[in-house]
């Protein structure tokens, strides 16, 4: 008899916890929840199949050289626990941590990649510039002549960082809080969520309602309307990002490439395919329909930098939404206007990397009602204090 | 951006051609309460919806106008010159 | 005429594609699959599955099935070692029990194992062979096309959608895969050999052309339309049975193919699976080309394929058959993935035995084939699990792995197709979708209805790299004394799309030549090139009122014949960007009131109307920013400003050092002494005959005038200062001159040495945010942060030894991340290394120790506020 990875539940009238965003941000919070704190009475909650949102759209790249000290330390304890993560989950999930290059194609954004080796280094993340030489030896098939319009410069070369099987890590999750008998709900959509005297006491479904204790708002594209139910207003605004993947290659690429000034990602899967990222498209948008003119710049941005591989075929693009806050850091923490409201949400286009560590800090604030010091920085409250954090020229391609 | 936005002056172009502004959010007065103030400057309605937001003819007339957008599946419904 | 394959010569004939010519020479298996290595031949021959794919003159993964024969081309297989005929990998295929779906998520759970399995798979991985990094260059272009209606395919139902529109009087574009063998119709563009990859929002299709002409591989054509017609006709998929991926198993559209437009005769003795009783079309193609058909099963009798590398026979519930072709009748599949792109809904049609699209957005139809339930169901029996049974021919991937991972609870369609990756590989779902979906439905005892589709995305087919990029023009923008700069041994940096001088080579080593133009200044004339400088002119009642609104200082009081530095603030306080404004005298000659004569007229761009006219400097790269952010806070305002981007129209220049009076008065006979133009005035005269504005500004710490002027007079005005100047020793400096010199008067760059969280206050620019205006943007944030207790600052420092840090290099204080240097440089002036820099306010205060990581070690420096060279200014004013 073949066990299943998560079994299909109905849907109870009341949970200790109920977590709207079933993705990896969501999932680790359960798992943590059980695991570390012994809360078992938890209902993940999702509007479609598991994985089905950002967790499973993201070009799944993880590193860790941020450019803050609040950033740093957070997104290295995340990759830490990328690290042990098939063991402890007992679930491979394909960690290929095979180091990650940002390149500088101007000299504005080679000090921004120094400021980035700096801070690194001195926080003890594994980071240094190196430059277009030994570029070329890491990575022979890219080009690195005065042929281009904006000729490399410099790599911020960072061994730590690589890449991962996305909807492993979503499985392996679910099946280790399927386990602890915490429950997954997927194809539960969320339709409202009851607030009385500045509590939330009920969450409204399309399967029925639920009464919690706590609320947590861990959805990606959908922060803002989930927190608007609760009528907790947030700073975000929502962008599509998208990315394609070609068909497969023999090896010849194992490093991940970002490139700031073309603003493109690319990376060669196990199976050699390619995959090709970009930044977030400059308007707002729910639509997560891919666009030809995005696409069209994925491809040039690549061809600068591998000008050889004009006849490789894309053979798919895809879209998720992005929630972007002022400072390109998360907001996680309790809602200043419902006291039993939480939200781990305004992930940007850097969510995926910190679900493990996300999820574990969230948790811990859930379960004892202390900020644990790694999510200090990204408080709610923090807009309003005036504190925002410095990490936009780190977070994306965008810089 | 491949859906196409009706300028006002121009006529229907392909969004590509705009820059996108941002939601269209009303200014306080100076001396207004601090909360006003501080919502005009960091809340966003974010809406996933209809939304009245700004763009500006880049590659055009080089104007702003105002748009009605539902933002899940990028239809304009109406543009105009804000009064 | 012949090709090369593998170095050995193929003939061709007319109209052969180069599978086609293979296989008449006799080639069978065209590749190896993916996982296991099993050996593949046509099965298509229309472009959709994987087993033809083979590098061409150099290009991996390319459908040799539907590639024209070309005299001359080269074509190596891919994907197996030494040879298609013999593979070693194929020996995975003994080693399949290892490696059953999901095999590598349940193994390797130890992070080093995983690491050492991972090297070992990835070499065996992938198709094609990437072409290496000096492979030859193609030539693709893009085009853009306006249609009333654009028709997706040229059979007969989109032919007379395209006629029928064409009578209404629409302008109609077609687009056909096929070459065009027939004389179009001339009330219709047709585009052959063209595909339609995508349906993207407000109807634009994205299409390629292959071999437009002679000079370009691809076009890829952008197609605007009303509406759109989708007549795509539908697709052959496989049947599944026991060892369905043989060489010589093939679709009823292959053979028909193969035989009426290549003239091949592909096989001997054939077995036909089809549902059709009595005999078929297909049957009699066979038979006229003198192929003995033995059998007609129907696909529920099917047991399996026999044969190691080609089909041999096929065991049946009525008997074994020796055979070396079976035709597949397979399932018809509407081509809808565009309109399920588009939105459209697809229902399952049991009497189809396929998914028929409806729901289709406004403006968009589809017609024929694609569109109705005509296509027969060809078999409604779905697989059995069976380890050699395969659904997925791109990734290898069998029913026993489907019907293994729903039981795994991989049930919804699309988290069987991730765990599975069916659906994933080149034919991105064409041959193994449907089943797929059968199997699911079927495990879970769901309806095909209620499984449902994967989502369906372009490009599909799949479009080169190349295609998309197009020509890849990167702009370059160059000054108008671009090519003296040139002349002058300039070494260039980037700035944007900008080409600027870094230095000029005038020296053995950088730092020399950077210090000899420093020192020019410093001690007689540099002229530095600034026409990247954003340039903006206000007019109209309002523009002070504007200015006042827009920017923290205040414009409306300045004077006539005044300049201010300017610094724009957003609503929260950040700096956004800086420069200077001026006010030009109100003359409505636009001259000096100075100035005798003056008949001349002057070039309107510079030219001072009336006593609102306001001339705006930004930053190089901000300008199309500012330009918009003026534009709109004027919107619906309702007040009297016209605001002028003059970027490109006027070059500038900075001449600076002591000598600058001297060499412009040679030029001019604008009254340059300080009593006729103070520091922080500006006004318009003539330069070498030039019409200018002329502005005493001091960025670079000495006397010195900014002049801007027409961009046509760019070169002679440059090179009429260059020649007044050489008595003097005049030296043209550039960017790395300049941010040295300005570093020594502790001027702040924009963007350089403020981020974007800098507010004035923190940047020690408090002096420039009036509060006492009524409103201006950013007035309530900044009057809060005015009061705040800021974090960090901005700060100045000297190095307490030699060491000279870099720009980005990490402030330490007792050890800990303490900020960071925004720029830092050798000074002449105090014969030091100097700089600005970030740090925690705690660390800000005068004469503050701090440490400075310099090649990673922490090395000390002193705080300080002062500005290290001619702190009172007396330099800007001699």
């Amino acid at each position: 008899m073949t066990e299943r990875m998560w079994r299909p539940r109905s849907l109870q009238s009341s949970y200790d916890v109920v977590i709207i965003g079933a993705g990896i941000h969501g999932l680790a919070t359960a798992y943590y929840l059980g695991k570390r704190h012994g809360v078992k009475k938890i209902a993940l909650l999702d509007k479609g199949y598991l994985g089905s949102g950002n967790s499973g759209r993201n070009t799944a790249i993880l590193r860790s050289n941020y450019r803050t000290p609040e950033g740093i330390p957070f997104y290295d304890a995340s990759v830490k626990l990328y690290e042990q993560m098939s063991q402890e989950l007992g679930w491979n999930v394909l960690f290929s941590q095979c180091g990650h290059l940002t390149l500088a194609h101007t000299d504005s954004s080679l000090i921004g990649l120094r400021v980035r080796a700096e801070n690194n280094q001195v926080l003890g993340v594994d980071s240094k510039l190196i430059f277009p030489d030994e570029i070329k030896r890491m990575v022979p098939a890219i080009d690195i002549s005065s042929r281009a319009r904006f000729p490399i410069m410099a790599a911020l070369y960072h061994p730590p960082g690589g890449v991962i099987r996305h909807d492993a890590v979503v499985w392996g999750y679910a099946r280790a809080c399927d386990r602890m008998d915490i429950e997954i709900h997927p194809y539960t959509e969320v339709t409202g969520i009851r607030v009385e005297k500045g509590r939330a006491l009920c969450v409204a479904t399309t399967r029925g309602n639920v009464a919690a204790g706590a609320v947590l708002n861990v959805t990606a594209g959908w922060a803002s309307t989930i927190s608007k139910m609760a009528g907790v207003p947030l700073p975000i605004v929502s962008h599509q990002l998208q990315a394609c993947v070609t068909e497969p290659l023999k090896p010849f690429l194992d490093k991940v490439i970002v490139s700031a000034t073309l603003h493109v990602y690319v990376n060669q899967t196990d199976k050699g395919e390619l995959v090709l990222g970009a930044e977030i498209d400059p308007y707002q948008s729910y639509s997560m329909r891919s666009t030809l003119p995005t696409l069209e710049q994925i491809a040039g941005h690549t061809l600068d930098l591998f000008p050889q591989l004009h006849g490789l075929r894309v053979l798919r693009q895809w879209a998720g939404v992005c929630d972007m806050t002022p400072d390109y850091a998360p907001i996680i923490g309790r809602a200043e206007e419902v006291e039993n409201f939480y939200m781990d949400v305004g992930w940007g286009t850097y969510g995926f990397k910190a679900g493990p560590i996300a999820g574990q800090c969230t948790a811990e604030l859930i379960a004892t009602g202390k900020t644990p010091a790694l999510i200090q920085a990204f408080s709610p409250g923090r807009f309003r204090a005036g504190r925002l954090v410095g990490e936009k020229a780190a977070a994306a391609v965008s810089s | 951006m491949s859906f196409l936005l009706a300028c006002p002056e121009c006529g229907e172009r392909s969004a590509y051609e705009f820059r996108f502004g941002g939601e269209v959010k009303s200014r306080p007065q100076q001396g207004d309460s601090e909360e006003a103030w501080f919502q005009y400057i960091y809340t966003k309605t974010n809406e996933a919806g209809e939304q009245e937001e700004w763009w500006f003819h880049r590659n055009g007339c080089r104007k702003w106008f105002q748009a009605l957008r539902d933002t899940r599946t990028n239809t304009v419904i109406a543009t105009w010159y804000p009064e | 005429m012949d090709i090369r394959f593998n170095g050995k010569a193929i003939p061709i004939q007319e109209g052969d594609t180069v599978a086609s010519a293979l296989y008449r020479a006799g080639q069978r298996i065209f590749t190896r699959s993916f996982k296991y290595h099993r050996p593949r031949g046509l099965l298509c021959c229309s472009g959709h599955c994987p087993n033809c794919l083979m590098n061409v003159d150099g290009i991996p993964n390319v459908r040799t099935c539907i590639t024209p024969a070309r005299a001359g081309m080269a074509v190596k297989h891919q994907n197996a070692r030494p040879s298609l005929d013999f593979d070693y990998l194929a020996i995975a295929q003994q080693f399949d029990w290892m490696m059953p779906v999901g095999w590598y998520y349940k193994n390797f759970t130890n992070p080093r194992m995983w690491h050492l399995a991972e090297a070992q798979i990835r070499k065996v991985a992938g198709l094609g062979d990437p072409p290496p990094p000096d492979a030859p260059e193609a030539v693709y272009e893009h085009a853009h096309m306006q249609a009333g209606v654009a028709v997706i395919g040229a059979g007969p139902a989109g032919l007379n959608a395209a006629r029928e529109a064409a009578s209404q009087g629409e302008r109609v574009v077609v687009v056909d895969d096929q070459p065009r063998t027939t004389p179009g119709d001339s009330s219709y563009t047709l585009l052959s050999r063209s595909y339609c990859f995508g349906l993207y929002e407000g109807n634009l299709l994205g299409v390629l052309q292959s071999e437009p002409h002679s000079g370009a591989r691809e076009r890829l054509v952008h197609i605007r339309a009303k509406r759109i017609v989708v007549a795509t006709g539908a697709y052959e998929a496989p049947l599944t049975f026991k060892n369905n991926d043989l060489p010589g198993i093939m679709l009823s559209t292959a053979v028909w193919r193969l035989i009426h437009r290549h003239g091949i005769q592909p096989g001997t003795s054939a077995v036909i699976i089809s549902n059709e009783t009595g005999d078929s079309a297909i049957a009699a193609e066979l038979r006229n080309v003198g192929i003995a058909v033995v059998a007609t099963v129907p696909p529920s009798d099917v047991l399996e394929a026999t044969g190691s590398k080609h089909v041999t026979g096929l065991r049946t519930r009525r008997g074994a058959f020796a055979c070396d072709l079976v035709v597949m009748c397979g399932h018809r599949i509407p081509d809808a993935g565009l309109l399920s792109q588009a939105g459209a809904k697809l229902e399952w049609s049991a009497e189809a035995g396929a998914f028929v699209p409806t729901e289709l957005p406004p403006n968009i139809t589809a017609v024929g084939d694609v569109a109705h339930a005509l296509v027969r169901a060809a078999s409604t029996l779905v697989s059995m699990p069976n380890k050699r049974t395969f659904v997925c021919f791109c990734n290898d991937v069998t029913s026993q792995d489907i019907c293994d991972s729903v039981a795994e609870g991989f049930d919804h369609i699309e988290l069987l197709k991730r765990y599975t990756t069916t659906t994933m590989g080149p034919c991105q779902g064409r041959m193994c979708q449907l089943q797929a979906i059968g199997i699911c439905a079927r495990e879970t005892g769901r309806a095909i209805q209620e499984t449902g589709v994967t989502t369906s995305r372009p490009p599909n087919p799949g479009v080169t790299l190349g295609a998309l990029g197009g020509a890849r023009h990167h702009p370059i923008r160059r000054t108008p004394m671009h090519y003296q700069h040139e002349e002058l041994g300039a070494v260039w940096m980037d700035m944007g799309d900008w080409k600027r001088p870094r230095y000029y080579k005038s020296a053995q080593t950088e730092r020399e030549s950077i210090l000899r133009e420093y020192h020019a200044v410093r001690q007689a004339v540099g002229v530095i090139d600034v026409s990247t400088l954003g340039k903006l002119s206000l007019k109209g009642r309002d523009s002070g009122k504007l200015l006042d609104k827009v920017y923290t200082n205040r414009f409306s009081d300045l004077k006539p014949g005044r300049v201010r530095y300017a610094v724009l603030c957003d609503e929260a306080g950040i700096i956004l960007d800086d420069g200077t404004i001026s006010r030009p005298l109100a003359d409505a000659r636009g001259y000096n009131t100075g100035d005798p004569g003056g008949t001349r007229s002057v070039a309107p761009s510079v030219s001072a109307g009336t006593i609102d006219d306001f001339f705006i400097t930004t930053t190089t790269g901000n300008l199309d920013f500012v330009e918009q952010w003026l534009e709109w806070w004027l919107a619906g305002a309702g007040w009297d400003v016209q605001i002028n981007n003059l970027t490109s129209a006027l070059a500038a220049v900075n001449l600076a050092g002591p000598k600058a009076r001297e060499v412009l008065s040679a030029l001019t006979s604008c009254g340059l002494s300080n009593a006729e133009f103070p520091y922080m005035a500006c006004r318009n005269a003539e330069v070498a005959g030039v019409p200018a504005l002329l502005m005493r500004i001091g960025f670079v710490g000495e006397t010195g005038w900014e002049i801007h002027y027409p961009a046509e007079s760019g070169e002679h005005l440059w090179s009429a200062l260059m020649d007044a100047g050489r008595p003097f020793g005049i030296c043209p400096f550039g960017v790395e001159a300049q941010r040295l010199l300005r570093l020594e008067k502790r001027h702040v760059i924009v963007g350089v040495d403020t981020d974007a969280l800098t507010s004035p206050y923190e940047a020690g620019m408090a002096w420039v945010v009036k509060h006492d205006k009524a409103d201006f943007i950013g007035k309530f944030a900044l009057g809060k942060l005015e009061s705040a207790q800021a974090q960090q600052s901005l700060v100045g420092f000297t190095m307490n030894a030699n060491q000279i840090p870099e720009d980005g290099a990490a402030i330490l204080v007792n050890g800990a991340l303490a900020g960071r240097v925004t720029s830092a440089r050798y000074s002449p002036a105090v014969e030091k290394a100097i700089g600005l820099a970030w740090v925690t306010a705690g660390a800000a205060a005068e004469g503050a120790q701090i440490e400075i990581r310099v090649a990673g070690a922490p090395v000390r420096a002193t705080v300080t506020q002062r500005v290290f060279y001619d702190p009172d200014g007396a330099r800007l004013r001699m």
